[in-house]
């Protein structure tokens, strides 16, 4: 009984320790989660939702965390796997389609550094990418180097170089027609 | 606009997006889909349990016997599809790379989608089987002598004319419901349009792994 109640107790203990240390890492890196939903959700909402999501699958995935590795690589890693499939679930194509009406145009037609009209076209930009697409420029403008790029999407750094030059041509056309169509 | 220039944005951007990532939250989406695991699992245990009871009781009338046999294997074949299912994703770790989790989640939707498919084709054949035991479990009724043998087969045809019926309907209306919906998902799994389509994604992702 005696046995079993220490048993109890240290388990209690391991766990609060194993939170503590949880807990820490991912004050050092609560951005993760924010940034990756943001990417993949457009709804406040949904935002909420994924990067929730994104915290239990990193609590529930913490005791394979090899902390031999960076936390940061870890943690990337997780929270795209999630979004992605927050972003595939339950999501109509006409939903996850851009919409780019005529008011969205004016906005976003020449922003100002800095405005909600620069943010709604970063947002409106990172949405026309396919969904790993998507992650690599997230990683990008977060300023991870190619090696982490590379090593949270399982590619090659050369590949990483190649994807995001094709990207940023894409990117510069869009924005060039959003331009010259207003 | 230049993806470079966009960096100080994007810093910014986190400012304004204020989730309040509480553990308690995390822990309780992680102890919900654990849950149902689990009462999924219980439920079929609860069915082939009870099947696998009244085959056993019934070893010396073989008329009860080999339906409740039929529909014991038929629910130990569906156990065993969604048992492999939560198997490989409580096994899937999301700590490995995107692509890698990708190529995996897709396979383990393809495999589902196909599980899906057989079971529902297959499944109006069990009707008469399920009539069978279910009046003689429930209420001690004999279904050959009460409902009599022409009922049965009659039932039988209309089990065996419902698949291509069913199949008919999917491939019609089906891309007519809201894709949202459970009854459009059913009915792709039906038709095979959801084995098709995590096919092609992930034939994508493996092509997206490959492009230079």
């Amino acid at each position: 009984m005696i046995f079993g109640r220490r048993r109890a107790k240290n388990r209690v203990m391991e766990r609060s320790t194993a939170e503590a240390a949880f807990v820490e890492r991912l004050a050092r890196h609560r951005g993760i989660p924010r940034k990756v939903a943001s990417a993949y959700c457009r709804n406040p909402a949904d935002r909420e939702d994924c990067a929730a999501e994104i915290v239990a699958q990193l609590w529930r995935s913490y005791p394979r965390y090899d902390p031999a590795r960076a936390f940061s690589t870890w943690a990337w890693r997780i929270a795209v796997n999630v979004a992605i499939s927050y972003y595939r679930r339950g999501r109509t194509e006409s939903e996850r389609a851009v919409a780019v009406d005529g008011g969205t145009l004016d906005r976003i037609a020449d922003p100002e550094p800095g405005t909600d009209a620069s943010l709604d076209r970063l947002h409106e930009l990172v949405a026309r990418l396919d969904e790993f697409d998507r992650a690599l420029v997230v990683l990008y403008l977060d300023d991870r180097p190619y090696a982490e790029i590379a090593d949270v999407l399982g590619i090659t750094p050369t590949n990483v170089a190649t994807k995001l030059n094709r990207i940023k041509t894409r990117m510069k056309e869009w924005s060039r027609t959003w331009t010259s169509t207003n | 606009m230049d993806l470079d220039e966009l960096k100080t944005l994007w810093a910014a951007n986190d400012a304004g997006f204020a989730a309040n990532l509480r553990l308690e939250r995390a822990e309780g989406l992680s102890a919900k889909a654990e849950r149902r695991i689990w009462f999924e699992l219980a439920l079929d245990a609860v069915a082939i349990l009870l099947i696998g009871s009244f085959a056993a009781d019934t070893i010396g009338e073989p008329r009860f016997a080999i339906p409740a046999v039929l529909l014991g294997l038929y629910a130990i074949a569906f156990a065993a599809a969604r048992g492999r299912q939560l198997v490989a994703l409580n096994a899937l770790d999301y700590g490995e790379p995107v692509l890698q989790i990708a190529a995996a989640l897709r396979t383990m939707r393809a495999q589902r989608a196909t599980a899906v498919r057989w079971i529902a084709l297959t499944a109006p054949l069990l009707w008469v089987p399920l009539q069978i035991v279910g009046f003689r479990a429930l209420f001690g009724i004999d279904a050959y002598a009460t409902l009599g043998i022409p009922y049965l087969l009659a039932n039988a045809l209309f089990g065996l004319g419902c698949i291509p019926a069913g199949l008919w309907l999917a491939e019609r209306y089906g891309p007519r419901l809201a894709e949202s919906s459970l009854a459009r998902a059913f009915a792709d799994d039906l038709t095979g349009r959801t084995f098709t389509d995590a096919i092609a994604a992930l034939e994508r992702a493996r092509a997206y792994a490959r492009e230079g």
